[in-house]
């Protein structure tokens, strides 16, 4: 029979194992900055992906860890792109005091909407993302005078960087940034996913009437982490148009939507490393087709959907199940 | 004695038919009240009303002399109501330890926190561990709660109850669908409740009933039947004629 | 004013003969199914093959497109979807991506990707004139007629036949309909063919007036969505209402106000779904 305070420090324990930094995570990261150092020719790509990545991870946070199914999450990037370029071109430079102003304005627009996504049924829900984004990316056509409309965003001319780097063609400054960036506000996410809050909205994923018999309040949760997830992807469009220097409508079409689910599901929801490791196995896959059949891609991509549907999620993420494990730990 | 929990004239319509038909009941502070009835009763349609998820018709409902007919469900469980449900409703994929932490967070109003760990703060983790002991599944709490016997889960589902630090407890068939070897642990279950928690127990099993109880409440078609001690009920005639009125029909 | 209202409920009955598949589809089965725009491209497709390349007559080729679409709805129903009523929205959702992006490329290659047009018989493109009061397209009108036709009929079809009994019990609620004896398997698949057979139908009808080409489902997918989630997946009143109003305020919305019209759609949709979040007409269980 063990004493209570061996049962009390056998908890401690097994609770921080869960949160506990795992070797596989910093292998991953270690990785990331290796290829920052030695892969100088695939800067552009990788900037891609570390912004997908970024993408990915803040809709993980509502559709893994929160059980929302949002079909419009494009939406809120799309919105970061645009609301980068306008603010360098009326005159806000810095890099990162954009990226702050776009995390306002996307999470704002994310608490306003999340009244709207979270009532209803999954069905409801789907379509008002879905309708949501769909809206947006018509304002954004119809805006010409604002937004370039087919023609994209226009004179994008963000500052120098910390007042000293360039954002240079070659893209090492670009990549760099994304980096840092998408690594801080990962650790940021991985503190809030391991918090009670975190707990909280996990629950509700897994049980919502058990959840709120513990008198948690489920809307108020939700809107919490929708709003987060919202400025997180605004931050993830905002690295993209001030990394590349332009927005265009394509950031608001509902295709970067379902690529972005698609991301989600082949690297693995629920864990955060999921939409990092999905965006770069995307992007490879992507090249792969692309080189082979340009025009039809998307045809493959429909096939590799309803194959993964058909093969079973749990199934597929049998053989990722190994770093799932070693990334997760114990629980 | 103070009166914990108290309904008046407690009725609830679902167009025509009557559910809960002007059911008065109080429940004293420490008590160890039964309800029981046969099937179709309105048992679960009581708790229902006393938790929030159905309004009454029309009637009070009072918490320690608070009206809370009109109270939010979550703010019920805040003020001390919560109840078990009779189908399991626990998080399949956490460890029991993690979902009495859930709940004991959220007593001790910490689970808006979005920053520290959810097994930092002592208090949390004390807490965990006394209703984890007091339930006997110290020994499980790291398994998934998923894979756990059905007679672990059923007590878990009790202990997440109790680390919401209830007042009062409202118990839907806690032995439901337990196999035999298992009730006994049940019962201690039961048994280990804080003397100071005014628990409301129904259920089917009268084993359980008339071990638990001092005082039990008949609940037939909607409407209270009788209410007494345990051996009242036992003995009145009534009873036994719902009862086995309802074995020859069924 | 009243030429608005008449083009507005033209559009409106199209939405609704082309949703009405999705929406019993998502009571009966709880079934997110967002290929549902790609049948309605398909019939128009066919049409369009039928019409422009094999001369067949336009109101011969319209059943034949209802029944083409209605097959390929059974195919796909007995292979793949059968699959995945079991699974999560998300699943579901992710499925039915992938067949449109399928379906979407496959057209595209198959057929061009620029719009195609229908050779529509030259009495329908005629105009009706009553001074002042309206002006109705002969087509518009015939869109009316054989929309308010089918809708009639499902109702019917719904309310007083036997199958239209068994499906309705299916609908409340499958497990009980079984035991009951109804083959609740025969059920879905005769209502998803016939579901998509009639956005098949819808989309031969609407190719003229909603602009046919390879980007049909997801252009008009959200307005599937929205006519279902707003009307309810409860019976075929709801998305009815649903269409018509929508119809009605996207017609005037754009009219009205040129440039921005094309919102109109979605505040109603916004408006309705804060009001309530079920549908106009929900069903008590809430899917």
């Amino acid at each position: 029979m063990a004493t209570r305070a061996e049962n009390i420090a056998r908890a401690e324990a097994a609770l921080h194992q869960v949160s506990r930094v795992k070797p596989a995570e910093i292998v991953f990261w270690l990785a990331a900055l290796g290829s920052l150092i030695f892969l100088p020719s695939q800067y552009l790509l990788l900037n891609e992906v570390a912004i997908t990545g970024l993408f990915a991870l803040s809709l993980d946070l509502i559709l893994g860890y929160g059980g929302i199914v949002s079909l419009g999450h494009a939406a809120f990037f799309g919105v970061g792109c645009y609301a980068a370029g306008l603010l360098t071109i009326y005159g806000i430079t810095d890099p990162i005091i954009g990226l702050l102003l776009v995390a306002v304005i996307t999470g704002a627009l994310g608490f306003v909407t999340s009244f709207l996504v979270l009532r209803g049924t999954d069905l409801t829900r789907i379509m008002v993302t879905l309708a949501v984004s769909v809206l947006l990316h018509e304002l954004a056509n119809r805006l010409p005078e604002w937004t370039g409309g087919a023609d994209g965003l226009q004179g994008v001319a963000p500052g120098l960087l910390l007042g000293r780097f360039e954002f240079d063609i070659f893209g090492q400054v670009a990549y760099a940034y994304s980096l840092v960036v998408v690594f801080v506000l990962f650790l940021i996410a991985r503190r809030f996913v391991f918090s009670p809050f975190g707990w909280s909205i996990r629950a509700v994923k897994e049980n919502q009437l058990r959840t709120s018999a513990i008198g948690i309040p489920i809307t108020g949760r939700l809107v919490v982490v929708y709003t987060v997830a919202a400025a997180y992807a605004g931050i993830a469009g905002a690295l993209l148009t001030q990394t590349t220097q332009f927005a265009s409508l394509d950031t608001l079409a509902f295709h970067r939507s379902a690529d972005l689910l698609l991301v989600l599901i082949i690297g693995g929801t629920g864990y955060l490393y999921g939409g990092m490791i999905g965006a770069l196995l995307f992007k490879l896959v992507q090249d792969a087709i692309s080189t082979v059949t340009p025009e039809y891609w998307e045809f493959w991509i429909g096939l590799i959907l309803i194959s993964l549907v058909l093969i079973g999620r749990e199934r597929i993420n049998g053989a990722p199940m190994f770093i799932w494990r070693r990334l997760r730990g114990a629980a | 004695m103070t009166i914990a929990l108290q309904t008046h004239n407690l009725v609830r319509r679902f167009g025509g038919l009557v559910a809960t038909n002007d059911v008065s009941i109080t429940l004293h502070k420490g008590a160890r009240h039964a309800l029981i009835g046969p099937n179709g009763a309105g048992k679960t349609t009581l708790i229902n009303l006393l938790t929030g998820v159905l309004t009454p018709t029309s009637g009070r409902i009072e918490l320690d002399g608070i009206d809370i007919t009109n109270t939010s469900r979550a703010k019920r469980v805040e003020m001390g109501l919560v109840r078990t449900f009779q189908i399991n409703q626990l998080f399949p994929n956490f460890t029991p330890l993690q979902s009495v932490c859930l709940a004991a967070s959220r007593r001790l109003g910490l689970d808006r926190n979005m920053w520290r760990g959810i097994g930092s703060d002592k208090r949390v983790l004390e807490s965990a561990v006394d209703v984890l002991e007091r339930f006997d599944l110290i020994d499980v709490m790291t398994d998934k709660v998923g894979a756990l016997p059905y007679g672990k889960q059923r007590l878990l589902e009790i202990a997440v109850a109790i680390a919401c630090g209830p007042r009062v407890l409202l118990l839907d068939e806690p032995a439901a669908g337990v196999p035999e070897g298992e009730r006994g642990e049940i019962m201690d279950g039961l048994a280990a409740l804080p003397a100071d928690v005014t628990v409301l127990l129904i259920e089917h099993d009268m084993d359980l009933v008339f071990r638990f109880a001092n005082r039990i409440s008949v609940l037939v078609q909607g409407g209270l039947l009788l209410e007494g001690s345990a051996d009242e009920v036992a003995n009145d005639p009534r009873v036994r004629e719902v009862y086995l009125g309802e074995e020859a029909h069924g | 004013m009243l030429t608005n209202l008449f083009d507005g409920v033209a559009y409106g009955m199209l939405l609704f003969v082309i949703a009405c598949g999705l929406s019993i589809t998502l009571g009966l089965m709880n079934l997110i199914n967002l290929a549902h725009g790609a049948f309605a491209m398909a019939g128009g497709y066919i049409t369009v093959v039928l019409v422009n390349r094999l001369g067949v007559p336009f109101f011969a080729a319209l059943p034949l497109a209802f029944v083409a679409s209605a097959l390929i709805g059974l195919v796909l129903e007995r292979t793949l979807y059968i699959h995945i009523y079991r699974k999560s929205h998300l699943d579901q959702v992710m499925f039915s991506i992938g067949l449109v992006f399928m379906a979407m490329s496959g057209t595209g290659w198959l057929l061009g990707t620029g719009q195609v047009f229908i050779d529509l018989p030259p009495y329908l493109t005629q105009r009706f004139e009553i001074e002042g009061v309206l002006s109705v397209g002969a087509y518009r009108l015939f869109i009316i007629a054989v929309c308010g036709v089918l809708a009639a009929a499902l109702q019917f079809a719904i309310a007083r036949t036997r199958f239209g009994a068994q499906l309705r019990a299916a609908v409340d609620d499958p497990t009980v309909a079984r035991g009951l004896g109804i083959n609740v398997d025969l059920v879905f698949a005769v209502t998803f063919a016939v579901g998509s057979g009639l956005a098949g139908l819808g989309g031969a009808l609407g190719a003229e007036l909603l602009g046919l080409d390879p980007t049909f489902p997801v252009k008009f997918m959200v307005y599937f969505l929205i006519v279902v989630a707003v009307g309810g997946s409860a019976g075929m009143t709801g998305p009815l209402v649903a269409a018509l109003l929508l119809g009605v305020a996207d017609v005037a919305g754009k009219y009205y106000l040129p440039s921005m019209g094309a919102f109109i759609i979605y505040i109603v949709m916004i408006v309705v779904l804060l009001w309530r979040p079920q549908g106009l007409f929900a069903r008590a269980g809430g899917r």
